[in-house]
């Protein structure tokens, strides 16, 4: 009895242990304006933050700078200055927590319509319409609003005809992209030599996967390098592939010289699909994209397509349409954009197999557990991966992700200043054209996530206009340098980096700032543009939009990474794109 | 007289009392289960805008439901998830009943190490969810995916994202949680038969195999049909933990399920989170699935009922 008894008790303290740790791991941490001492001097202003990949540390300055330039302004009787409290962590809220919630200002990941038509969001039109401002006497000259694209606009002012308003505000900008690694390419040669400019335009894949590819590139790090994908010298991208050949021609060299190209996550494998979408407004160029966006315009780049939904081919390449008149109801067509054909092609190349075999990525061009690796270990393989040992004595030369990535993954560099040294050289690959023809064509690039600053409806009406206040001065072109400066990316709006800025920020930021605010890019948002797109908004999720079959698959590259369809052509799959499209497209 | 007063106050005051005390969960009721399960069926036949910043919906009727059967009739997503819904129900019926049937009996007659075996197969019902799919992941995509690579030189990539093999890890999983849900239930049930009865079986020369068919299952048949039922009813929201495994990227199409299919439907995947505009097909869907199940499930139940063993 005694032996049971103690047994009992043995296995109640195990399971007592293993439910705390459960809790623990299913816990989160504690609401942290709980632990804020209230200034009772002061007014106090209510922040909830949605803490994820650009951190807090740029809100932390920009709340420090803004408390000591009111610090003698008084918003309420009785009390001069104005103390944040913040409400940072890394869960999401919905429309009805902000209805609910003591905080104020907000700035999260949101879906915009549902936030205003379900009455969580105030009218911020003065503000958006007026200047930011630096302190309480000190305006900028020109409004937040000016600040917008054209796109924007479209989409955060709204209502009904002559009644329109802001109620959010684009908080920063976000694109995905082939992030490289700059001293890699350097250590190991992998620039592109001057003169093999449209070399590789001619060759086949044959001679594009044969040692001849390592006449293409520099023989020391000081040589001329090629003009890159603008076409132009002495500019950002010289030395990088200009086109899919070049492309081709560099994943060959790379396992040549022992670098696995690429690596990815499998937590977010919708990171793939961002970066199709990305190559494929590449290819098809601002204008021509935006037609997706608003399922109306006069399409110039569509493949024609027979009766069965075959690819139509001319002299062995695909045969363009006319111009096309593109309606709600025929929308589907943009299906057949060359563009997107030719996103397929890169997404199959990338896919594609060499006989270079390694244990670090076996015969494929990607690190060999991409599909199955947590996003911070891909982070944390890409930076440290060879000196730590795990990736087989490999350099990574490449990795899927979002502009955030490389403040996300802060805790992979040693410090701060590791991360920004010039040992830590990173940058955006400009993505390549499909042929040498297209060299010289602007960039397009897509910010596809919604994340809105706002004030809640619910704020006390003597608090508005400490958050309004709050409002223009994160949107001053002072306090988006300040977050430029320690996250390495852009908030989603027109404003000038100062070089003190620049030279504050890593290579990796630096890059951002160089290629998407280049005269030549175009950024576009992923977002109805007309009505008829915005009362649909559930065919544009970009997840899903570009790639999707009928069997229900939505990335491009879990297609090819699948044994059964991973030999399937290209031509293949965009038929099948869209067939699908053409057959189940709702709008009538 | 007196007496008959009393008693009519006492009758009446209880009433009030009654009424009173089930007032509150009777109007929570109504709203919130009458009313908002009739709101969503009225849903089911509108169409959803907010983009002017205020919430429009309009009758388009049965608009919602042709885009469905459009969706069946042009791709394979949906017989996909139906198909791997049933493939869950027959799970639950033809393989994690009977074997929890088995375990409870093992554990109701006190066999060697019944009450390990209880422990076992209960923990993955104390520990939370997430914690089990973290590790499981980790177990299958780190050491069987490199046993397999040593043993036959193939390694495979993402196997939870290759069509030949995802089910098996999956399945493996819902198998692993399905035994620990009801064991507790038969255990229960069983401990419902007489021992007198039992007793006598022995006496009678009836083995254990005879025991356990002859008077334990027609004991817990009541119980059996029950858990039957509720799988059947529940075979259009059952979710068999995919979102566990795959977060709301959505998860590839050949491991969803109806009520992945649905949770995704309305929850959303994008980066703009859930999308009331797909609140009427999500409900036009409930609509159709709730027209088929319902009476499946009334048929399965008489028939379960006229067809089954009884305790005479």
């Amino acid at each position: 009895m005694k032996r049971k008894g103690i047994f009992k008790t043995l296995l109640a303290f195990v399971l007592a242990t293993a439910t705390a740790f459960t809790a623990a791991a299913c816990g989160r941490e504690g609401d942290e304006s709980e632990k804020t001492s209230i200034n009772e001097s002061k007014t106090q202003l209510h922040v909830r933050y949605y803490q994820g990949g650009a951190g807090r540390n740029w809100l932390d300055n920009i709340v420090a700078k803004f408390e000591a330039a009111y610090a003698n302004k008084s918003f309420e009787d009785g009390k001069t200055g104005v103390q944040i409290v913040p409400d940072y962590d890394k869960s999401g809220f919905s429309d009805s927590d902000v209805k609910s919630s003591f905080n104020e200002v907000f700035m999260g990941e949101i879906n915009y319509y549902k936030f205003v038509s379900s009455g969580a969001m105030l009218d911020i039109t003065d503000v958006v319409r007026g200047n930011a401002t630096e302190g309480p006497e000190k305006s900028e000259s020109k409004t937040i609003e000016s600040k917008m694209r054209p796109d924007q606009q479209n989409f955060y002012y709204i209502g009904e005809e002559g009644s329109k308003k802001y109620y959010g505000l684009p908080a920063y900008e976000t694109s995905m992209n082939l992030n490289y690694n700059v001293s890699v390419f350097e250590n190991k040669n992998l620039y592109f030599a001057e003169g093999t400019d449209g070399l590789t335009e001619t060759w086949d894949e044959a001679k594009l996967k044969s040692k001849d590819v390592e006449e293409l590139f520099v023989k020391s790090k000081n040589a001329k390098k090629s003009k890159g994908p603008d076409g132009v010298a002495d500019t950002y991208d010289d030395g990088l592939p200009a086109t899919y050949n070049d492309f081709q021609a560099l994943l060959t060299c790379m396992v040549r010289r022992a670098v696995v190209p690429f690596i990815w996550n499998a937590t977010s494998t919708d990171y793939l699909t961002g970066l199709a979408n990305e190559m494929w407004a590449n290819n098809e160029g601002y204008e021509q994209m935006m037609l997706n966006m608003s399922f109306s315009g006069t399409a110039k780049n569509l493949i024609e397509m027979d009766a069965n939904g075959k690819m139509v081919m001319e002299n062995g390449a695909p045969k363009l349409r006319g111009e096309t008149k593109i309606t709600p109801a025929k929308a589907y067509e943009l299906h057949s954009q060359k563009g997107l054909y030719d996103a397929v092609r890169f997404v199959k190349m990338m896919m594609g197999t060499t006989e270079e075999t390694n244990p670090a990525r076996g015969n494929n061009y990607f690190y060999k557990e991409s599909f199955s690796m947590e996003y911070k270990t891909a982070q944390d393989y890409f930076i440290n991966g060879n000196d730590k040992g795990k990736t087989n004595g490999q350099d990574i030369a490449m990795i899927v992700e979002g502009t955030w990535w490389e403040s996300e993954a802060r805790d992979k560099f040693s410090s701060d200043d590791d991360r920004k040294s010039d040992e830590r050289k990173y940058a955006i690959l400009p993505l390549p054209k499909a042929t040498y023809a297209e060299v010289g064509k602007g960039n397009t690039k897509i910010s596809e996530r919604n994340t809105v600053a706002f004030i809640n409806n619910n704020c006390a009406s003597n608090i508005i206009p400490v958050a309004k206040e709050f409002l223009k001065f994160i949107y001053s072109d002072s306090a988006m340098n300040d977050f430029s400066m320690d996250t390495d990316m852009l908030f989603a709006m027109n404003y000038k980096l100062e070089d003190d800025t620049l030279a504050a920020m890593s290579h990796y930021g630096r890059s951002v700032y160089e290629v998407t605010r280049a005269k030549n890019t175009d950024m576009m948002e992923w977002n109805p543009t007309s009505d008829d797109a915005k009362k649909r908004t559930d065919l544009l999720e970009w997840s899903s939009y570009g790639f999707s079959l009928s069997s229900g698959l939505t990335n491009p590259y879990l297609y090819y990474n699948e044994e059964t369809t991973r030999n399937k052509t290209a031509l293949e799959y965009f038929e099948g794109i869209y067939g699908n499209s053409k057959e189940s497209w709702p709008i009538k | 007289m007196k007496n008959d007063k009393d008693n009519n106050l006492i009758k009446r005051n209880g009433k009030v009392f009654f009424w009173v005390m089930v007032a509150l969960p009777l109007l929570q009721f109504a709203v919130f289960y009458v009313a908002v399960n009739f709101n969503s069926v009225l849903l089911a036949f509108k169409s959803y805008e907010n983009y002017t910043g205020k919430i429009v919906t309009r009758w388009i009727w049965f608009a919602n439901f042709e885009e469905i059967f459009r969706t069946w009739r042009t791709g394979t997503i949906l017989q996909t998830a139906v198909l791997n819904s049933l493939k869950y129900l027959a799970i639950d019926v033809f393989v994690v009943m009977p074997v929890s049937i088995m375990f409870g009996y093992y554990v109701y007659k006190n066999f060697a190490f019944s009450g390990f075996f209880k422990v076992l197969i209960f923990a993955p019902s104390i520990i939370c969810i997430m914690v089990l799919v973290i590790f499981f992941r980790y177990f299958v995509e780190g050491a069987i995916v490199q046993i397999v690579e040593k043993t036959s030189e193939k390694y495979i990539s993402g196997i939870f994202f290759q069509r030949k093999y995802a089910f098996y890890p999956l399945t493996i999983f819902y198998l692993m949680l399905g035994f620990s849900g009801n064991l507790l239930l038969y255990i229960n049930a069983m401990s419902n038969v007489s021992d007198s009865v039992m007793e006598a079986a022995m006496i009678d020369g009836a083995g254990e195999f005879k025991s356990f068919v002859h008077i334990v299952i027609p004991a817990i048949y009541k119980t059996c049909v029950s858990l039957i039922i509720i799988s059947i009813a529940a075979v259009g929201s059952n979710q068999a933990y995919i979102h566990s495994f795959y977060g709301s990227k959505s998860a590839p199409e050949y491991t969803q399920t109806l009520g992945y299919r649905l949770f995704y439907l309305v929850i959303g995947g994008g980066s703009n989170g859930d999308d009331p505009t797909r609140y009427p097909i999500a409900a036009a869907y409930g609509v159709l699935i709730t027209l088929i199940i319902v009476p499946v499930t009334s048929v399965a139940k008489r028939l379960l009922n006229k067809f089954g063993p009884s305790e005479e």
